[in-house]
């Protein structure tokens, strides 16, 4: 190579156990260059940024910056080389101005050795003035649209002097106008010879402000195309092509009257005019990209949210659901995405937590029925193979699989009609995912209604009967299982208004 | 270690021991070493008397206990105990009110503040520091506004005798703890009010997600805290037969050590009413055994708040330990 590039990351792998996240992966960005990043959710795009942040460290493979070999084994080391990530979730401190947040952990001094506020703030507006945006370094950054807030962190990476800019998902909380001006914020810094790596799903965008175009799959790149000869449709197949795996559990089943009836709901932020429904004994997918709403719909149908108008029936009847205990009592039960968060309570044992939903089954007044318990507790064990030592255990110490297992047992134990499964195998092992959905396959031959969000295509393609696809608050697409391909899904996935 | 005390092992007492060996241990030896230097401490009279002066914070605990179980805090108790003794004493004697009456409403002013702390905390988002600090504030300026300054004399010998009797030669307020505590085992250990409250302080989002109704869960044992005040405030001030704008001052730092040294987690979700007991033994014997020993009273204070720190800097390090699995 004659001249060295600015970035250069050779076969990088990682693995998280045994699971190979990053396989010999290469990444290459020029002075003055907009590379995008592609792949989707779980191909290993965040876990090479972080290598690239300093955040984890890689097994193998090298960073090369200007020809010159670096060993980024913290985020300050990173900082050092010029590297800049700017997260999905934006890391400001609200309550203090635009300037101290952009020299937050490096003030300036004047010759006391004191803070100069004056100094800092005149450095901030001249950035801010020679990227002509129309901001105050003074101004406090909770006045500021998350938009706003986004280019100060820009600002901020402008300011330490940031060689390399990685930008995850920078416009999905973004107005059109403000992506706009993102653009030519990102314009001026490839004048300025900054390079640039951009993470987003929406593919229109990477028309618009890339160079190249890198895919990523499977922890492998399978793809490097300059923009110019790029062909959206390749780009969508190169993302999602790979083999469908065989460990779906999926038999025919009879299914019966529509459960749940959603139409109109909406929610103040999120999303607006909803329908949907579910029947007996069917499995109805919620595909989409991050940020298509799935989650908050369904914590609204839950009642975890509040709705602001809509209606939702249940066996044809209206029902009125203001908090989880509604749903829950109407049958209808929601399977977090979050399991430690949301699901669990990591501290206490595994009896204690499968016990929590019908905990009434169990103690009625006072006292308690200690063998209905542990016999619930045991029938669930072994229906489920859940590995647990004693029913002492602390879900906290179980794996992923089993956890996901306990909380699904929780919830069976309540027999609910409408189950709601959001993510249900992720950051689960390959073996524990063949379970789970030989249960779900069981549950939806006993009659159970079930509802899956889920962002593995495969998983929606193999399980569902039927699948909706959202996209940014709205359901774009309707597809039955003879119509499902991974083609098809993406395409209402990316499926932006612009693009009608 | 195990959050609840549900088992169902054969040995009910052989569990206990399990669970509480650090704390036991720690007690025997603190009892071992007062016996060493005053022989006056190993006597059934002194037991008696130990029991005796910390049956109130018993009574506390148990209150302190489920707070510290949601994760929360409550530290109104003393003022609250304040409030409720300068009351029924000022009923009692100033306005001739007849008993049942001011029993009343000593218990009612403890569940009035109760009710306060537990709308704000539960229903306002106000933290329970916050909230709690502002009560207490309040109480302890109400029972100065009602003593006037000086101390009430309860000169009702049958009012006194609430705080007074005994019963086969053991003081009736030994008896009051004890019975607050089975009920405050009871509840924690046999409703599923009590499981919502371990569920609640072990992770709230959760507890919610599962059906609880998180509000009200964590708004009714303020007012159960409020109603124990209630009830020490009672028992001071007809134990005394006076009451003064002082009553209750600090309760709240002692009933905070037993619960912390009885092994509840300051993070909540993790804490028994067996281990509490301990914690409140423990407490019990470095007091009596400090004024046998004749050791000034201020050092105690100093000794409380270095088990305590050193209780929960225990706590933090097993936690963190527990993270690294």
């Amino acid at each position: 190579m004659s001249e060295a590039k600015l970035l250069q990351m050779t076969g990088i792998s990682k693995s998280f156990g045994s699971n190979l996240v990053l396989d010999g992966v290469s990444l290459e960005v020029g002075a003055g260059e907009v590379v995008a990043l592609l792949g989707e959710n779980g191909a290993g795009k965040s876990t090479l940024i972080k290598i690239l942040g300093g955040i984890y460290k890689s097994d193998g493979g090298e960073i090369a910056i200007k020809g010159e070999k670096k060993d980024i084994h913290s985020a300050a080391i990173a900082g050092e080389n010029g590297i800049r990530i700017i997260h999905q979730e934006i890391i400001l401190v609200p309550e203090r101005t635009i300037a101290a947040n952009v020299f937050l952990g490096r003030e300036l001094r004047n010759q006391a050795g004191l803070v100069d506020a004056k100094r800092m703030e005149r450095e901030t507006q001249k950035i801010i003035d020679d990227l002509h945006i129309n901001l105050r370094a003074g101004q406090l950054v909770s006045e500021l649209t998350i938009g706003m807030q986004q280019l100060v962190e820009i600002i901020k990476a402008i300011s330490a002097d940031a060689q390399i800019v990685v930008m995850d998902e920078p416009t999905s909380s973004l107005s059109h106008g403000e992506v706009e001006m993102l653009f030519k914020i990102i314009g001026l810094l490839r004048e300025k010879n900054v390079g640039i790596i951009y993470i987003s799903h929406r593919l229109e965008e990477l028309f618009a402000v890339t160079d190249r175009i890198v895919v990523l799959r499977d922890g492998k790149m399978v793809g490097d195309v300059p923009t110019k000869t790029a062909d959206k449709d390749d780009l969508i197949r190169l993302m999602v092509g790979r083999e469908l795996n065989s460990y779906y559990t999926r038999n025919v089943h009879k299914i019966g009257e529509k459960s749940l009836e959603v139409t109109g709901l909406s929610h103040e932020k999120y999303f607006k005019e909803v329908n949907f429904y579910a029947r007996y004994g069917e499995i109805v997918g919620f595909a989409g990209l991050v940020g298509a709403r799935r989650t908050e719909l369904m914590k609204t149908v839950f009642g975890a949210f509040k709705n602001t108008g809509g209606e939702i029936k249940l066996d044809g009847k209206p029902i009125q659901i203001k908090n989880q205990r509604d749903a829950i009592n109407n049958g209808i039960v929601y399977v977090s995405e979050d399991r430690r968060g949301e699901g669990l309570i990591l501290d206490n044992d595994v009896e204690f937590n499968m016990g929590l939903v019908c905990l009434s089954d169990f103690i009625k007044s006072v006292g308690v029925n200690k063998k209905a318990w542990s016999e619930m507790v045991e029938s669930y064990r072994k229906k489920f193979s859940i590995k647990i030592t004693s029913p002492k255990q602390r879900t906290g110490t179980l794996s992923g699989g089993n956890q996901q297992k306990v909380v699904l047992s929780k919830w069976l134990a309540k027999n609910p009609k409408v189950i709601i499964l959001d993510e249900p195998t992720r950051g689960i092992d390959v073996g524990s995912k063949a379970e789970i959905y030989e249960i779900i396959d069981q549950l939806a031959a006993n009659g159970v209604s079930i509802i899956m969000v889920s962002s593995e295509l495969p998983e929606v393609i193999n399980m569902c009967n039927r699948c909706y696809v959202m996209c940014e608050g709205k359901i774009t697409g309707e597809l039955l299982e003879d119509e499902f391909t991974q083609e098809a899904i993406m395409k209402y996935a990316t499926h932006r208004e612009s693009e009608e | 270690m195990n959050k609840t005390q549900t088992k169902s092992e054969p040995n009910v007492v052989v569990a206990y021991f399990k669970r509480n060996v650090g704390t036991i241990i720690g007690l025997i030896l603190l009892m071992v070493i007062v016996s060493v230097y005053t022989p006056k401490f190993m006597t059934v009279p002194n037991m008696l008397n130990l029991l005796r002066a910390n049956s109130v914070n018993a009574i506390i605990s148990c209150g302190m206990l489920i707070a510290i179980l949601m994760g929360e805090i409550d530290i109104s108790v003393g003022s609250t105990v304040g409030l409720s003794g300068i009351i029924g004493a000022y009923m009692i004697t100033n306005m001739e009110a007849p008993i049942p009456v001011t029993v009343l409403c000593c218990l009612l002013v403890g569940a009035v503040i109760g009710a306060i702390n537990g709308v704000a905390i539960a229903y306002l988002k106000v933290p329970a520091f916050v909230a709690t600090l502002a009560t207490q504030s309040i109480g302890r300026g109400l029972t100065e506004i009602i003593s006037n300054g000086i101390t009430i004399r309860v000169t009702n010998d049958s009012f006194c005798k609430i705080g007074t009797a005994s019963i086969g030669g053991i003081s009736v307020i030994i008896f009051y703890a004890g019975i607050i505590l089975f009920l405050t085992w009871v509840m924690l250990n046999k409703t599923r009010f009590g499981y919502y409250i371990y569920a609640l302080g072990g992770n709230k989002v959760a507890a919610q997600y599962s059906g609880v109704n998180v509000k009200l869960v964590n708004m009714i044992p303020y007012v159960f805290i409020g109603l124990l005040c209630g009830l020490g405030g009672l028992i001071w001030c007809t134990r005394l037969g006076s009451a003064a704008a002082t009553l209750g001052q600090g309760f709240e730092m002692d009933a905070i050590a037993a619960v912390v040294i009885g092994g509840t987690s300051m993070s909540g979700g993790t804490g028994t009413v067996g281990g509490t007991f301990i914690g409140l033994l423990i407490i019990s014997v470095i007091t009596n055994g400090l004024n046998l020993m004749n050791i000034n009273s201020f050092w105690q204070e100093v000794f409380k708040g270095i088990i305590i720190l050193a209780a929960v800097i225990f706590d933090v390090v097993r936690k963190n330990r527990g993270q690294k699995h």
